[in-house]
């Protein structure tokens, strides 16, 4: 191949476009000419430009890790996996010691409001139990208050039935007592039934007298002095008591009188003055 | 180690995505302090060095080129990855077939890129010609095959507007016969019958696009006043 033949081809040599036997043709004479080699050189130079107009194209991110990861020292997927190890890592710590301090504090919560609530439940334990001693002593009152209520009413019941008896008692031998110097305007009548062993004294006007006073009834039987009840006026100055004698006193009775003692001292034997007694002549006429 | 040397622990604080042990294997290139900073011939250098952040910066700055040009010459994405990191690799192994005597280093190693596309080409047998003779069709195929990335404020940018400019000038035939074979690896007798027309006349529109092209470069380069 000459310079001329050459050169014809030089440009599609330069650009790559020969078939291969002729490149090498084209390569073999411009190793021996210099001229040739220096237009070629300025065609290859041109040629070398057009690479640099390429379309654009981005490639994936991954191309830069695959190059980077193939020249050895490099260890990608271990670097990116213990990366990601580690974020998940840090990222599931974060989150145990976030659960750890809201379940702390959610704890330290709840034992306080626990605490508060034992002590409320305590304190009302207490007011409970000092409300049921307050309603157990309530009811007891009432239940000692209805007990004394029913036992009044059974003595009232009582009391009438056995002066139901001694009335139907044809019998009855009354006693009419009159005031001393204590008490002059009150009267008593004291009636007593053999049939039934019961008696009943009733009296009006009867001085009201202080609290630490009663009224008792005497009687002398035999050669007793009998005690044969105590008894408080009412409002009205009105009083009754229904009296049963012993049975084991022998001998009748013969006088009875009515003093005033001290409330809760010994009925043995009168120690007040009395207060209303017999009339001298229904004393002489026993 | 000089005050401006860098220690081994900033070294390894520094924007570096990735996991290399770099201690101990580039006092050289530890010298590098700012990568974007220097030049190919020094980044090439320090490839010698196994400086893993010098191919890094070199990927970065022609790493779209290379896959483009790939892309280019074979049209398929995958396959064209897969010579672009050929391509790096064979850099990273061999950086001293680089010989900055003879040129620059990103025409060089784009013209790697395109001799590894062709010899992939031809590897994988004519049955890929034959079934995709070259064609102004398969030209505008290629156009079409995605809108090329919008390109930053690269180092190569205003040489792509000169080299654009000075293809825009020549005739379409020219123009196109001259991209089939550079972009394409196609020879003459393969253009022609690709595009139906007569040897001679791909011959003519290579030899007549080439020599303006670089008439025009030239006259580009040395402000119109250089002669042919």
């Amino acid at each position: 191949m000459n310079c001329e033949e050459a050169r014809e081809e030089l440009e599609a040599y330069s650009l790559g476009a020969l078939e291969a036997n002729e490149a090498r043709r084209v390569a073999a004479h411009i190793r021996g000419c210099d001229e040739c080699a220096q237009i070629a050189r300025a065609y290859e130079m041109a040629v070398e430009h057009i690479a640099l107009a390429v379309p654009l194209f981005r490639p994936s991110r991954r191309l830069k890790e695959r190059i980077l990861g193939g020249i050895g020292a490099f260890r990608p997927p271990v670097y990116a996996g213990l990366m990601r190890r580690r974020i998940w890592a840090a990222t599931a710590a974060a989150v145990l010691v976030g659960f750890g301090v809201a379940a702390l504090t959610w704890a330290i919560i709840l034992s306080s409001q626990v605490h508060n609530l034992r002590e409320n439940n305590t304190n009302l334990a207490s007011e409970l139990s000092q409300i049921d001693e307050a309603q157990r002593q309530a009811m007891l009152r009432s239940v000692g208050d209805l007990s004394t209520t029913q036992y009044a009413q059974q003595r009232s019941i009582e009391d009438l039935n056995a002066l139901l008896r001694i009335s139907l008692d044809p019998e009855l031998i009354p006693t009419a007592l009159y005031g001393t110097q204590l008490a002059s305007a009150a009267r008593c009548n004291y009636v007593w039934s053999s049939q039934q062993s019961l008696g009943a004294l009733t009296c009006k006007d009867i001085p009201s007298t202080a609290s630490s006073l009663t009224y008792a009834l005497w009687a002398t039987k035999g050669d007793q002095t009998i005690a044969l009840g105590d008894f408080v006026p009412r409002l009205d100055g009105t009083a009754q008591i229904l009296v049963k004698f012993p049975s084991d006193v022998p001998g009748p009775v013969t006088n009875y009188w009515v003093t005033l003692e001290q409330l809760g001292s010994s009925r043995a034997k009168p120690s007040g003055q009395a207060v209303l007694q017999k009339a001298p002549e229904q004393q002489a006429a026993r | 180690m000089s005050s401006l040397e860098p220690t081994r622990k900033s070294l390894r604080i520094r924007r570096f995505p990735f996991n290399v042990d770099i201690r101990g294997q580039a006092e050289e290139a530890a010298r590098i302090t700012d990568y974007t900073a220097v030049t190919d011939e020094r980044l090439v250098v320090a490839l010698e060095e196994r400086d893993a952040r010098a191919l890094e910066m070199l990927y970065d700055r022609y790493g779209e080129y290379v896959y483009s040009m790939c892309l280019r010459m074979v049209s398929d994405v995958q396959l064209a990855e897969d010579l672009t990191q050929e391509v790096f690799l064979r850099l990273w192994r061999r950086p001293d077939l680089y010989d900055a005597g003879r040129g620059r280093f990103v025409t060089w190693l784009l013209s790697v890129a395109r001799n590894r596309g062709i010899d992939e080409r031809r590897s994988r047998g004519r049955r890929f010609r034959h079934e995709s003779p070259p064609s102004l069709a398969s030209e505008e195929m290629l156009e079409a095959a995605g809108a090329p990335e919008e390109k930053d404020a690269a180092v190569l940018s205003e040489e792509r507007i000169v080299i654009e400019k000075a293809l825009s000038t020549l005739p379409p035939e020219q123009r196109l016969a001259i991209q089939l074979a550079y972009f394409g690896g196609y020879t003459q007798q393969e253009i022609a019958k690709g595009l139906h027309q007569p040897l001679g006349t791909v011959k003519t529109r290579i030899r007549l696009g080439l020599q303006k092209l670089r008439i025009v470069l030239i006259d580009q380069r040395e402000g119109g006043s250089a002669a042919v």
